[in-house]
């Protein structure tokens, strides 16, 4: 059997032994399949620290909900009454509630039994039941009260109450437990705020809602107000208590932070919008199956299955209002940010930006949840070391002609309807934007850091291709025109996992600078990464600093200190030399004893001899060694090889492809007074592959040598990879050559990069 | 989604099964794919091959385990790719798949005769391989299927990578003398 045969083998083993060994189950929660990015590590663990807290939480304590006022509804819904602040009433309830022990979040919504609502207290707002469900609007830690100036993000928020949490929180008599806390588009420094008028009787109200035969739980939150357009804002939701199963993590309360889902409601005249929002009157109500009207606004909404609903104005649309998909609507505006590298909780900024040719890149946090150093209860530093946490961290471009696109970074920093990143990745010029020129036009590359690997301790970046002209063409925009994703389009650089990490991201250290044209290199890292925008992609090879540069060499003869062309060849537009850098002995010099020993008497010396060649379409090759008289300080070359002709060019053809060979005299035999040659297959196209470069762009690829067979074991000294040649040494036919002078053959497989000597007087 | 059901859209010819179980299970065909090809744009083309090949298999295929199933296939494809790559370099080198210390453990010449022999070898192997503690029958299945270098298993298992090759080496002997005894000469 050969390795294939055996490999071929193994590739039929059970599938069922596959799956197995393949933690097939695991992979399939890696957010990211590609690679295994050290964020994984992270979710991992805030699931494992979640799972923890769980078992730590132990018995759940019950509360029966008479302190959330229901207000007495028809069987199909049920809205809230709201506590009345202004006579300071308190609801009394019957609570089992204990101070929690290993409290995580802070605060447990079955404490808060207050209804009066000033600051520093928390507050039960309102309460809507049905079918023993109990969903209540609360306030936690109220920190602003309505009249009190106050404004951020570009609002006014006097009119607001603000707190550090505003909830809904869902239970029903099972002891199931939910929590959402997206209620209100309005969020700055930690502190939520909801306006005053959200506050009425009946702000929050359920329904039990009809379609396919299904029966489930729609939640209605009114949770903003629209002054300019006297409209109220409301949110809905799907009340999911099977969600609340053993197998979730809840918080240290025992509660399930999902199962309420908010609905993104798709239709035409929408006012006051964010994601979460759509404007609804006081006299918003169920008309049938799973469809609810709105009489005063003139709409119907049909809230079908989660998590989206449609709706439509039977009456003529007024002007001013555009239809928005859903999914691009923000509730902000990057506009109103300010630049703050180091944005508070709750706070949104735009954290670093760089602009070139009038066009300004952005990295924007939107609504911070947490600092690197700092916990929130969802995303602990434990779990998160070091991360910032924020709703949304993206992309926002500007260019001079007002066009304006926001791009979401790659799923990698996505966690949990939050995004990350990591502290290394935020500095200042950790978004970078560079101007490029390829085939005469310019092209604009955004750079931004988004990984850290703590173990190597490297940072990696994304790079994307920036095209504004795509702006106008089939991009679909926000509520605040800004074109979503349009003219950003990320490109992914290829090159060994060892330069460049793995797959879209890249390794980049912080000296990583543009050369010229498409070029980057990054010394740290070593490597140079070429652009092609044309065809959207890059390519990363090794960069090896030579510190010298055959062009820029003065040519003259050989001298102490000097450099010289010892030799050269040209066939085809192929320009190859023999090159001496640096000479440092010359063949009739004494031996100093020192740096120069006996070795290298009758040799030229110097710091580099090699072989350089260059092409018509201007690629560049610089060889390896090209004989065994090398050491650390010098390479040397024996005056018997530098002869007129020493350095040759031969195009050969084998099976219709045409090659070439080319051949060095490089060592010399006292002893048996001969000459020997290296051999090399000629390749330019490898150029372009992933050979590495150095500094100037020139390869070390495209050279390959050929190994030479001897089975008459004829081999004079040398090198293995050099053989006897005398001077003599021709062109025969196809793929042979011949040499008089020795008496052999050699017949070189161009395919195969081997040479074979026969002897034919043996 | 189920495989149950992913496997029943395959049946019953809706395409929609391939965006499922690209959903579903291509993280770990790009995970496969990468570890034997290491080239990006070859992975995704392989993967893509892969859902193609999974259209054409079910039916009449009915995986007992579509993970495994659809894995084998990209497993199978990327070898396949990588020797046409291997084939069209000269040289090879760096290109091979480094497997040297199987130098000991088959003869090097080619001898298994037909797809009927093999699927026998196959079902001895797999038999041995069930027989097998779990972490040997791990390490094995990770160097030989997935084709993890030594490395890579070691750093997966924790384990140095001289006590991975042991381990090996005392797996492979073993496999050879269990095949021996029923007749295989590998």
């Amino acid at each position: 059997m050969t390795k294939d045969e055996f490999l071929d083998v193994m590739g039929g083993i059970d599938e069922r032994l596959i799956d197995s060994t393949l933690d097939i189950s695991r992979m399939e929660t890696v957010i990211v399949p590609y690679k295994r990015p050290p964020v994984l590590k992270y979710i991992l663990c805030a699931a494992a620290c979640a799972a923890m807290i769980f078992a730590v939480a132990g018995g759940v304590r019950y509360f029966n909900g008479k302190a959330l006022l229901p207000n007495s509804g028809n069987s199909e819904s049920s809205d809230s009454s709201v506590a009345d602040s202004t006579d300071g009433s308190k609801v009394s309830g019957e609570s089992t509630v204990n101070s929690s022990v290993n409290n995580v979040t802070g605060w447990n919504p079955e404490d808060i039994l207050d209804s009066e609502r000033h600051v520093g207290s928390s507050a039960v707002i309102s309460t809507a039941e049905l079918d023993g469900i109990s969903v209540s609007l609360i306030m936690h830690n109220i920190t602003k009260l309505p009249g009190e100036p106050y404004s951020a993000n570009g609002y006014d928020y006097t009119d607001y109450y603000g707190a550090e949490d505003i909830v809904l929180y869902a239970k029903d008599d099972k002891g199931r437990k939910l929590l959402e806390d997206y209620v209100t588009p309005h969020n700055s420094a930690g502190v939520n705020f909801l306006h005053k008028d959200c506050l009425f009787d009946g702000s929050t109200r359920l329904y039990k809602s009809r379609q396919n035969g299904e029966e489930y739980y729609v939640l209605m939150q009114y949770s903003d107000y629209n002054k300019e357009n006297d409209a109220f804002i409301a949110g809905f939701y799907n009340v999911d208590l099977d969600m609340y199963t053993d197998n979730r993590i809840k918080d240290e309360n025992g509660i399930l932070r999902c199962g309420l889902e908010c609905y993104r409601i798709s239709g035409p005249k929408r006012i006051g919008s964010w994601w979460a929002g759509y404007p609804a009157s006081k006299s918003f109500g169920y008309k049938e199956g799973a469809v609810f009207a709105d009489p005063e606004y003139g709409y119907e909404i049909t809230i079908g299955a989660p998590a989206k609903a449609r709706v439509i104005y039977p009456a003529d649309m007024p002007d001013g209002y555009e239809e928005l998909d859903p999914d691009n609507i923000t509730g902000w505006d990057p506009e109103k940010l300010e630049y703050n590298p180091y944005p508070e909780v709750g706070e949104s900024a735009v954290v670093s930006t760089d602009t070139v040719d009038g066009i300004t890149v952005s990295l924007i946090m939107y609504n911070v949840v947490k600092r690197p150093g700092e916990s929130d209860y969802r995303y602990t530093e434990e779990c998160y070391p070091n991360m910032w946490v924020a709703e949304n961290i993206c992309l926002y471009i500007k260019d001079g002609e007002g066009r304006r696109v926001m791009g979401y970074l790659p799923s990698i920093l996505y966690t949990d309807n939050a995004r990350i990143l990591p502290k290394e990745c935020l500095f200042d010029g950790c978004t970078r934007l560079f101007g490029t020129e390829q085939g005469g036009e310019t092209h604009y590359l955004i750079m931004q850091y988004i990984d850290h690997d703590v173990e190597s301790d490297s940072t990696q970046a994304v790079f994307i291709d920036c095209d504004m002209e795509l702006y106008t063409a089939n991009v679909s925009v926000d509520e605040n025109g800004i074109a979503i994703g349009g003219g950003l389009r990320p490109i992914g650089v290829t090159g060994s996992e060892s330069l460049i990490g793995s797959f879209e991201y890249c390794r980049v250290s912080k000296g990583f600078e543009h050369t010229k044209g498409t070029t980057f290199i990054d010394p740290e890292y070593g490597y140079v990464v070429t652009f092609d925008f044309k065809n959207h992609s890059a390519k990363a090879v090794r960069y090896q600093p030579e510190g010298w540069n055959p062009e820029e060499l003065n040519y003259g003869e050989p001298r102490i200190g000097g450099d010289a062309i010892l030799s050269s060849a040209s066939l085809d537009g192929i320009d190859v030399t023999l090159i001496a850098h640096n000479i440092t002995h010359l063949p009739g010099d004494e031996i100093d004893g020192q740096n120069h020993t006996k070795v290298c008497a009758g040799n030229l010396c110097a710091e580099r001899v090699l072989l350089y060649l260059k092409d018509s379409e201007g690629r560049r090759v610089l060889s390896t060694q090209i004989n065994s008289l090398v050491t650390t300080a010098h390479h040397r070359i024996p005056e018997e090889c530098l002869f007129d002709g020493c350095t040759r060019i031969y195009e050969v053809e084998q099976d219709g492809e045409t090659y070439y060979l080319l051949m060095q005299y490089a060592e010399y035999d006292e002893e048996k007074d001969a000459l020997l040659a290296t051999f090399y297959i000629l390749d330019m196209e490898l150029y372009d592959a992933e050979s590495p470069k150095d500094e100037n762009g020139i390869s070390g690829g495209g050279l390959w040598f050929i190994t030479i067979s001897d089975p008459a074991e004829k081999r004079i000294g040398g090198w293995w990879q050099a053989y006897q040649a005398s001077k003599g040494f021709e062109y025969k036919d196809g793929t042979t050559f011949a040499d008089p002078e020795y008496g052999y053959e050699i017949t070189f497989d161009m395919k195969k990069g081997t040479a074979k000597v026969v002897y034919p007087s043996e | 989604m189920e495989d149950d059901k992913i496997i029943g859209l395959f049946q019953s010819r809706d395409e929609t099964s391939i965006s499922e179980l690209s959903r579903k299970y291509g993280g770990i065909c790009k995970r496969v794919a990468q570890g034997i090809l290491g080239d990006f744009t070859e992975t995704e083309e392989c993967v893509n091959d892969t859902y193609l090949r999974v259209w054409e298999s079910i039916p009449p295929a009915n995986p007992t385990s579509l993970a495994g199933f659809t894995a084998a296939i990209t497993r199978n494809l990327a070898l396949m790719r990588l020797r046409a790559r291997r084939a069209e370099k000269r040289g090879g080198g760096a290109e091979t798949l480094s497997f040297d210390e199987l130098e000991d453990f088959v003869s090097g010449d080619r001898s298994v005769e037909g797809k009927a022999e093999q699927k026998e070898l196959i079902g001895a192997i797999n038999e041995f391989l069930y027989k097998l503690p779990d972490n040997q029958r791990q390490l094995f299945i990770r160097r030989y299927w997935g084709c993890n270098s030594v490395s890579e298993v070691a750093e997966r298992f924790g384990m140095t990578e001289s006590n991975v090759t042991v381990t090996l080496t005392r797996v492979r002997k073993k496999l050879k003398e269990y095949l021996l005894k029923r007749g295989y000469e590998i």
